[in-house]
Parts: structure tokens; sequence; C-alpha cells
């Protein structure tokens, strides 16, 4: 009884706290703020090729190195393309390796993770052993081997960091499943008559689907940095600028770098609030979420 | 006419260190509007009784003996009955609300899904039905409380709405396994008196587990003593509260609080610890831990006698404490 009475204690502040605000205003400003950034950034990398743009492969369509002005807002590089529709054509790069990765992580590791944290035994230990393996192998090296055995395009690259996010994401499904899997709701499901399948989808999948997907915005910024990296050791994709690559370009030269860094930075700067806005909207998904779950 | 008829249940447990024998030689029955208590200390065997008829129990299991529930043994039940069998025909209340209920979905959609499952009505019935239920076991402002989640609601009020769930398709049977175990004391009466008259109302067989003699004392019509995973004393309740024959029962009754003894009187434990399961036994499982037990309690096994002031008092036991003893 007296366990009871502790738990009780212990949930009650978190229940009192959601039932006086709605959830998008506990999700607070800086929230809101990340999604506008991010629906601004996703929809331009959307609809580039219909924007009044300047052709990100055309060459001189400003002086060299040219600084910011009006229409040309970015300025522009050493052969004279222009900044900001290079920018928002790398987004379409960036963006689409990011996602793909993040999707192959979950779709892969959250189904391994969810199934062997749900069947448990032999499945499991198999399971867990790839984790882990996939986790021990240096991150970079099966990167780098990935794209140069198979190509270097968007689906190879996304490919080669979607097989990194899958151990993380599939530890973090596995985790939460066991955790919910032992619950008497699921037992109670399973009295009823309900099938593993119908179990799975209905009772598990709603309750680690949310960590989850405060993890999915995390991993994508990750990804979106990762696929830099990969650019500036020149391994990333071939054809077309990412941002990781036309970061690198602009910046691989000294010289360039000191006489027009707004070639480097605008994509930086770019790069840096995208990638803060996931991680921030993650985390406040994660900790708004995270109360409700508290109160079981 | 017997609703559930079990007999001779045994289930062992194959485990890597040998065989536990979690139950063994259990016998009892049900009838339609009865209820039976189920009582015993942790590890005696009275979940492991009732999880092997619902079929919850992992396949390293060995159950045999039979459970016949409406002539139908539900140790060989064929799988497309089994479906429609769990849930409808026998439902069951688990131990904590805090861990029974979905916490990512709306109270209403949980009630509504078992019997969406099995009956396929429309959704529309199948709220009003779910409001229907909620009122039956009185929980006040049942149409606001659908679209509420788990959270929103307290402990007992979360009890209510898992025997609301169990109810949904119109059980014959009601397993209820420590159902107030994980409620406040002043909670854990309403829950109980609620299941006594959905039960008379319902006209539903029930079967209460505790470990608390006071909780079947005046809500069951029949007795199920378990101690070691075997039957100790097995009779309708007012024949075990008036004549106790075994003497773990009297210990057990014993053991509990009484509030009109005088100050600073002791509490009556049972010394001593449960038996280790895994041990093959040789004589009654309570031998020693029992102040009367003699040299054949811990060389026989005793078998169930008929006897006591009554027919249908069986207990286990050589030497009986009761009216049985005295003859």
């Amino acid at each position: 009884m007296a366990e009871t009475t502790a738990h009780d204690i212990a949930v009650e502040a978190p229940a009192e706290a959601d039932t006086g605000q709605s959830v998008s205003s506990r999700l607070g400003l800086g929230f809101w703020l990340s999604v506008v950034w991010l629906i601004i950034v996703a929809g331009l990398a959307l609809l580039a090729p219909w924007l009044p743009i300047a052709d990100p492969n055309e060459t001189a369509v400003g002086g060299r190195l040219e600084g910011p002005r009006s229409g040309l807002w970015f300025g522009s590089d050493a052969t004279g393309r222009d900044v900001f529709s290079l920018t928002i054509w790398g987004a379409r790069i960036s963006l689409l390796v990011g996602f793909i990765a993040i999707l192959v992580g979950f779709l892969v590791g959250g189904t391994l993770g969810i199934l062997s944290g749900y069947f448990r035994g032999r499945f499991d230990s198999i399971v867990s052993f790839i984790f882990v393996t996939l986790l021990s192998f240096p991150a970079l090296i099966l990167a780098i081997l990935i794209t140069t055995l198979l190509g270097r395009t968007v689906f190879w690259v996304a490919l080669s960091l979607g097989i990194l996010a899958i151990a993380p994401v599939g530890r973090l499904a596995r985790a939460q499943t066991l955790v919910f899997a032992e619950r008497d709701f699921v037992t109670a499901a399973r009295v009823l008559g309900a099938s593993h399948r119908r179990i799975i989808v209905h009772e598990l999948l709603p309750n680690v689907v949310i960590p989850m997907s405060a993890l999915a915005l995390l991993g994508m910024g990750i990804a979106v940095v990762a696929e830099g990296t990969l650019a500036f050791l020149g391994i990333s994709v071939e054809d077309g600028l990412s941002w990781g690559k036309q970061i690198f370009l602009a910046a691989s030269r000294r010289s360039e770098l000191q006489d027009g860094p707004h070639a480097a930075f605008f994509p930086i700067g770019v790069v840096f609030l995208t990638v803060l806005s996931l991680n921030y909207a993650g985390d406040r998904l994660r900790e708004v979420f995270d109360a409700k779950e508290l109160v079981l | 006419m017997s609703l559930l008829d079990v007999e001779d249940l045994a289930v062992t447990f194959n485990t890597p260190d040998g065989p536990v024998y979690a139950v063994s030689n259990v016998s009892f029955s049900v009838k339609k509007g009865e209820a039976l208590g189920i009582v015993g200390e942790s590890g005696s065997g009275k979940s492991v009784t009732v999880k092997s008829l619902m079929g919850l129990l992992p396949r390293t299991a060995d159950i045999t003996g039979t459970a016949e529930f409406d002539g139908v043994n539900l140790f060989n039940l064929p799988s497309d009955r089994k479906k429609h069998f769990y849930g409808v025909d026998v439902a069951m209340v688990f131990q904590n609300p805090m861990t029974s209920l979905n916490p990512v979905k709306r109270i209403g959609s949980q009630l509504t899904e078992g019997m969406r499952y099995h009956t396929g009505i429309s959704s529309s019935d199948a709220n009003a039905r779910a409001v229907e239920l909620l009122d039956l076991v009185r929980i006040p402002d049942a149409s606001d409380r659908l679209a509420q989640y788990p959270h929103e609601l307290s402990g007992g009020m979360r009890q209510r709405v898992v025997i609301a769930m169990a109810l949904a398709n119109d059980p014959a049977l009601l397993i209820a396994d420590e159902p107030t175990t994980a409620l406040d004391v002043t909670v854990q009466r309403d829950i109980l008196d609620l299941l006594d008259s959905l039960r008379a109302d319902l006209d539903m067989g029930l079967v209460l587990i505790t470990h608390d003699l006071g909780v079947v004392h005046d809500r069951t019509d029949n007795i199920v003593v378990m101690y070691g995973g075997r039957v100790m004393e097995l009779a309708p309740t007012n024949d075990v509260f008036a004549d106790m024959e075994h003497p773990y029962t009297e210990a057990l009754y014993q053991s509990i609080p009484n509030m009109s003894l005088p100050r600073g009187t002791r509490l009556n434990p049972i010394p001593g610890s449960p038996p280790d399961l895994s041990v093959t036994p040789v004589g009654c499982p309570f031998a020693p831990r029992c102040t009367y037990a003699i040299d054949r309690c811990s060389s026989e096994i005793p078998p169930l006698f008929d006897g006591g002031a009554r027919a249908d008092h069986y207990y286990a036991c050589f030497v009986p404490q009761g009216s049985a003893g005295e003859s």
C-alpha cells in the first residue's frame, strides 16, 4: 500500500500541470519557432525548381566572391554562383539524405527493436548482438565502405547513414517495448484474444512511438551533420551540391575563405539553424510527452 | 450445474534447474452466480492456478488435469474457439490498475475495443454500451469519461474501468486476481462491494483471488485455501469460519490484525517461510511451520479428507483442528 501511495504522490504533479494548459502552449514558443523554420526550409527545398531563383549551376550570376546585395541575398561564390540558390538546392539533397537515413533507421531498427523486445528469447539475443556489433563498428569507416563500394548517389549515402541509425533507434525501441510488454494491459489484450500482431500494433506501438518520434527529429539533425562530414571527406553525394559539399567547396581554399567568408558562412548558418531546430523540437516533444508518461 | 470444474490440476515449470511443482492436485468448482475465494500467501500457487485457466502460462509450463467450463475442457480448446472464449465467456480483472490500462489510449477506445473485436458492433453502439458499463461500475459522469486518458483517473476509478472492460461482453465467469491489493484501503472495500453486487446482478460466477481471509469472509460462497501449490482446505465459506480444520487456515486467520483485541496485543504471524517448490514434495508442505505436525506429516502427503461438521468440507490434514479432529 505504501508503494502505491508514494507512486501517486510522485505522479500527481504532472497530472495537474497538464490539465491547466493545452499541449500546444506547453510545447512553448521555441518549439513553434523551430517548426516554422523547418517548414520554411523544407518548403523552399521542395519548391526549388519553381522558385524565381538563379540556376545553382549557372556561373557568373554575380561577380567572383561578391558580397550580399539586393537580388543576390547571400552573395556569390568563387565561380560567381548564387549562394542563396545553392543553399536552397543544397537543402533538397541534405534534407532528403537526412530523411531517408532516419526512415531506414526507424523501419529497420524500430521493427527489429519492437519485435525483439516483445518476443524475447533467441531472436532477442541475435538482434541485440547485431545492434552491439553495429555500435562497435567505427561509424565513419562503415559509411566510407558503403559509399565507396556501392556508389555515391543520394540513396547509398542515405542508406549508409541509415544503417548507422539502426542500432541506437533499435535499442530505444527494444527498451521501450520491454517496459510496456510486461504491463497488465498487454496481458489483458492477450486474454481478450488479441493476436501478437494486434498487440504490437494497437497496444505497444502507440506507447513506443512517442519517445521514438523525438529521437527521429534528433536523429535527422545528426544525419544532416553526418552528411556534411562525409562531404568534407569528399565521399558524399557525387552529383549536386549538398550543404556539406557547398561548405566544403567554399571553405576548402583558405584565400577564398578569407576573401569571401559569406560563401561558406551562409550555408553554415542555415545548417546550424536547421539542426538546432530539429534538436530543440525533438527535445521539447520528449519533455512534454515524457511528463504524460510519468503519470501512469 | 457447475460453470467451472477444475479436477486434479497440476502445473509444473520445467526450468534449467529442474522442475518446479507450482500447483498440484487442485480441484474446485464454481457455480453460476456463485463466488469462490482462493486464499493463500505469495507463492501458494493461486495466481498460477488462474493463469493456467486463462491460458497465460509460458510454454515451459506443463499442465495436467482438466478444467471444464460448461463441459468444455479449457486445456485442449481448439484455437478458433479460444479466440472468442476469453474475454467473452471468461474475463479477468488484474491486480494493478496502474498498469492494466494503456496510458496512451482513451478510456472509451479501451472499453470498446474488446466488444468491437468480438462482436463487431458499430462504433456508436459500442460507445453507448461503454457508457452503460461505466454506469454499471458506478463511475459518475460516464459519458465524459470516454474521452479521458487513464492518468486523469484515480486508482479506484481506474480499477472500475478495468472491471467495466472485463464486463464488456457479458462474461459468465469473472476472475479477479487480487483486485484490491494495489489500492488504498478506503477504496478496497468499495471495489469488493462492487464486484459482489455485480456478481449478484449479472448472475455471473466470480473467482476472487486474495491473500486476505478478511476479504473473502462475507463475499464468497466457497473458499479454497492454498499453500505450497496444494489445496489445504476447501469448504463453504461459513463452514470454514465456523469450523477451521486445517492448522494453516487457522494460522492464517490468527495472523489477521483484530481491532477488537486489547491494545498491545501482539500479532500472531506464521513462523518460518513458504516451501521451496523445486523440491519433490514428500509430506505436507505446511508441516515444517505447523505447530501440530506429527511424524506422519513430513513423510506422507495428506489426501483431501471429506469431513468436518458438514459435508463438502474438505481438508488435507492428518491432525484436523476443528470438529473433525474431536470425533
